[in-house]
């Protein structure tokens, strides 16, 4: 980063820390407790949260959410992009949105139509 | 890693040296838990038949849990032998023939009242579906090959597309947090000897810190889509 200046308020100023050390090791232990959330919802696996909602059971859509979670302060914090300035953000984000979304939609299409030639293709996958 | 960008930032070499050393130990020990899950999975721990279209059968007690052919195959006397170069003219690769053949399985499981099939199939809720008795045993008939372990061509533990998906995936994150890892390591021995401290800056590390994490952020992703999903 050009000078030395760090944003030391996470979670929308909501938490302010005195220096940048104090910082990485306050991300370092919210990381963690998510992925221990996650790690004990995955044993758990509660009957209520096994419902599908848009084709996905509702826990693998609370995986979901808390990886991007994860991944937004991992980029954020341990890779500075939060004190980076905001043409740079747009230019490492900005691709990653349009990118992501569009390996996601081809990966699901690709992935629909194998799994459709086993289930209903002229040769059975079930033999 | 990021705190020992920070404080090279600050110019603490021996804070650097030491958060770097952290660093590498704990990359050590997670592609050190890494081989070792690889070996289980390789090695196997129930065993399985496959069938002629590729799918799998697991053996499972009364109370839905899976169970090891080896508890139940029946010993019969067999003299097929792994072939060998010596033994013939056309020779083609043989790998080792397994210790447990089809037939000993099926023997033990028409014995075994109370011994069911689970088949790769996902039912209504979205868990393997168990056969019945009468099921399994007429689905049984189609198998021609002992599984055990998981590997790129056979997987004991269900389809063989996710095998070759996750040792691809993890084999190739594997791979890079180990060369993560050497490189922390040339960096770590660069930060002792000083290099940086007389160039001025410790951006080197800053740059390995960004590859590191972002094997970590790859590893995030890998680990939802991979162990929770």
């Amino acid at each position: 980063m050009a000078d030395d200046t760090h944003k030391l308020a996470i979670f929308r100023g909501y938490l302010k820390f005195k220096s940048n050390t104090q910082k990485i090791w306050g991300v370092l232990i919210f990381l963690s407790i998510v992925t221990t959330v996650e790690v004990i919802l995955g044993i758990v696996k509660p009957q209520i949260l096994m419902t599908p909602f848009i084709r996905i059971k509702l826990l693998n859509w609370i995986f979901i959410i808390l990886t991007l979670v994860k991944a937004y302060y991992i980029a954020w914090d341990f890779m500075h992009i939060r004190d980076e300035k905001s043409g740079l953000k747009n230019a490492i984000v900005l691709p990653l949105i349009i990118l992501i979304p569009y390996l996601i939609f081809i990966i699901l299409l690709e992935g629909d139509y194998i799994f459709n030639v086993m289930q209903d293709g002229f040769v059975s996958w079930n033999f | 890693m990021v705190l020992a960008v920070d404080a090279g930032h600050h110019m603490k070499k021996s804070k650097v040296a030491f958060y770097m050393f952290l660093t590498i130990i704990g990359g050590a020990i997670f592609v050190g838990s890494q081989a070792w899950e690889w070996k289980n999975f390789i090695k196997g721990e129930y065993g399985a038949l496959e069938t002629k279209g590729g799918q799998i059968l697991q053996f499972i007690n009364t109370d839905d849990k899976r169970i090891s052919i080896e508890d139940f195959a029946l010993e019969l006397p067999t003299e097929r032998s792994t072939h060998e170069s010596s033994n013939g003219l056309w020779f083609s690769y043989e790998p080792s023939v397994t210790e447990i053949t089809v037939s000993e399985v099926k023997a033990g499981f028409k014995n075994n009242e109370e011994l069911l099939i689970r088949t790769e199939k996902l039912n209504s809720s979205g868990d393997k579906t168990i056969l019945s008795r009468e099921e399994s045993l007429s689905k049984i008939e189609s198998a021609i090959q002992v599984v055990q372990g998981a590997n790129l061509i056979h997987n004991e533990y269900g389809n063989r597309l996710f095998a070759d998906f996750f040792f691809f995936i993890t084999g190739f994150h594997g791979f890079h947090v180990f060369s993560g890892v050497v490189i922390n390591i040339i960096i770590f021995f660069n930060v002792l000897m000083g290099t940086y401290e007389k160039r001025g800056h410790y951006e080197m590390v800053e740059k390995v810190g960004l590859y590191w994490h972002f094997v970590d952020l790859v590893w995030v992703f890998v680990f939802t889509f991979f162990y929770l999903v």
